[in-house]
């Protein structure tokens, strides 16, 4: 009897029917949304291009554009730029008897077309060029670069976390009881969130001209705005049953900050302070391009200047350091959570 | 510091729910300082509430608590709750903060800021904590481990341990054995009778398990639906009262209560 009534009720279970009127109609609408918006971002030049490039690639078809594509874009990279020239005659007090460790000096002998002021005739005249050669000086220039960029993440880390905390404890509904302050300090993280770093890096330029000041403090600004949003949400969700036991002896707000919530959510602190720390060194690179310091600006400067076995070195580099630094957080995040 | 308990003064306590319900009515009692008094009562019946009423958790809609004479209100709240102390069913431990830390934690009121947010103690206090760990029996051991990873008889020692860290004159004990096992809950209310006996604190301890009661009150309150069904000695307790109190299908709520028998 039993039995019998359960089965029938199972028969008028409904099951959902994994493709129905409504799942095509679904499908048609997103096809024809990725058709309209594809073609505003031809798309479809993009495949072409693509598929010329890798058919002249293998020979296929004699590709005249071909040439120009990503293929053409790694000829370029490579080879890699690692020694450094520079012209005797520009460095100051050049000292032939100390050079540097591994540097030599080459002597290039050339003709060079100049002008003659008493005849006004182009005249070739020898030359003797002498230029100091360190076969490893571009890498270490990048070295040193790369090394400003890693200092000016690990400082606009700082600043966020600065700026962040005390917005956070304003924004944490459990820290800050006063409506008001709560919904400003939102606004002020939402405001710092709204402004990329890349545009207020050019604000920041020129406040505080070219160099590694506007960067931190971009990156920094940036930071605060993520740091202020995961660290109140943080506190929020910790469990508030240690809060209430201090509330119930008479602590006050700050204790029970430092005492009830602070060591429940440090774990996510320190988890959301990597993944920002992370984020920020990436981001060094590219505010470099508008002029915050490090390699992002060496790396804009050799780019305008056609010098794209300088640019592969620098794109190398930053792909090494965003590796280990992968690896570093990974570390880190399991030692800490 | 100083010892000795406070009286507790429930003066027609009433409390309703924003949704409307009632979860307090007319409650009249006077706790004389010292006393051990259990609060007895199945779950609803309006224990945690009257509770936090004492320690301004909760605000009662009508009537007042006074403690000591003074009444609770908002502006001496937080001198008042520091010589209350409490402790939870759930204990109300920090996770991830050491047994140390959270023993200290319970001076808190008595601190100066700047010494908690900068965890600089007063070697006075850590030798304090020190002994009060020693007092309700964790060790050594037990000292830097995390409180989450005690065990719940060791969080619940932990806690009492926190609440006579600020020489409380009342506390507050809120069902402080449901989630232990009888033999662990049997020797945390030891521990707590013994203690609050060696202070002269008042204590007030909600409970739902009448043997419990019986054992450690001075004197038993029985709540149902937030009025007073009994009052008094355990030894006066009878069946009819239990009867009502542990009311398997609910009868209809007294609508007075059962004649007073005379307190302790």
């Amino acid at each position: 009897m039993t039995s019998n009534s359960l089965r029938q009720g199972a028969a008028a279970w409904s099951y959902p029917q994994p493709f129905g009127a409504k799942g095509v109609l679904i499908v048609i609408a997103a096809l024809a949304l990725l058709f309209f918006t594809g073609q505003r971002v031809e798309v479809g030049r993009m495949i072409s291009l693509t598929g010329t490039a890798l058919l002249s690639k293998a020979g296929v078809v004699e590709g005249e554009r071909g040439g120009r594509g990503l293929g053409n874009v790694m000829d370029r990279l490579f080879p890699l730029q690692i020694s450094d020239r520079q012209d005797v005659a520009r460095i100051a007090d050049f000292d032939p008897e100390h050079l540097p460790p591994l540097a030599y000096v080459e002597e290039i002998h050339a003709q060079e077309e100049a002008l003659n002021p008493a005849t006004l005739q182009l005249e070739s005249r020898p030359v003797t060029k002498t230029y100091l050669v360190r076969p490893l000086g571009y890498l270490g220039h990048v070295a040193i670069k790369t090394l400003e960029t890693m200092e000016i993440a690990l400082w606009g880390t700082l600043v966020g976390i600065v700026i962040g905390l005390p917005l956070a404890m304003l924004a944490a509904r459990n820290i800050m009881p006063h409506g008001p302050v709560r919904f400003v300090a939102r606004a002020a993280v939402s405001f710092l969130r709204a402004v990329p770093e890349l545009i207020s890096a050019l604000f920041l330029v020129i406040a505080y001209g070219f160099g590694p000041i506007a960067g931190f403090m971009a990156l920094g600004l940036h930071a605060a705005s993520a740091l202020g949003k995961f660290y109140a949400d943080d506190m929020e969700n910790a469990d508030p049953r240690p809060q209430e036991a201090l509330v119930a002896i008479g602590a006050g707000r700050l204790a029970i900050w430092r005492m009830a919530v602070l060591p429940q959510v440090m774990p996510q602190f320190i988890g959301a302070t990597l993944y920002v720390l992370d984020r920020n060194v990436r981001m060094a690179t590219v505010i470099g391009l508008v002029g915050g310091g490090g390699i992002g600006q060496e790396l804009k400067g050799r780019y305008d200047m056609f010098e794209y076995g300088h640019v592969g070195t620098i794109l190398i580099a930053i792909f090494l350091v965003v590796l280990v630094l992968d690896q570093v957080s990974a570390r880190l995040r399991r030692r800490f959570l | 510091m100083s010892s000795g308990g406070l009286d507790i003064r429930f003066e027609h306590i009433g409390k309703r729910w924003s949704d409307g319900t009632q979860a307090l009515g007319g409650i009249e009692l006077a706790i004389p300082a010292g006393q051990f008094c259990v609060l007895l009562g199945h779950s609803g019946a309006g224990k945690s509430t009257l509770l936090r009423c004492v320690n301004g958790l909760e605000t009662p809609s009508e009537g007042r608590v006074l403690i000591g004479g003074q009444p609770v209100e908002r502006r001496s709240l937080r001198s008042q709750r520091s010589r209350i102390a409490m402790v939870h069913q759930h204990f109300g431990l920090v996770p991830r903060s050491n047994a140390a830390a959270n023993v200290v934690a319970g001076a808190v009121a008595q601190l100066p800021l700047w010494r908690v947010m900068t965890g600089l103690y007063p070697e006075q206090l850590k030798r304090k904590a020190c002994a009060l760990l020693e007092a309700v029996g964790l060790e050594e051991i037990h000292l830097h481990r995390r409180a989450e990873r005690l065990s719940g008889g060791q969080q619940q020692r932990l806690g009492l341990a926190r609440a006579f860290m600020a020489d409380p004159a009342i506390i507050l004990a809120d069902e402080p054995v449901a989630s232990l096992d009888p033999s662990l809950g049997r020797e945390v209310l030891d521990l707590l009778k013994a203690q609050a006996r060696e202070r002269g604190a008042t204590v007030l301890c909600s409970l739902h398990q009448l043997d419990f009661a019986r054992t450690y009150a001075d004197r038993i309150v029985a709540l149902h639906r937030g009025r007073v069904i009994f009052d008094g000695p355990p030894e006066a307790l009878c069946e009819r009262d239990l009867a009502v109190i542990y009311a398997k299908s609910e009868p209809a709520p007294p609508l007075e209560p059962i004649p007073f028998k005379e307190a302790v």
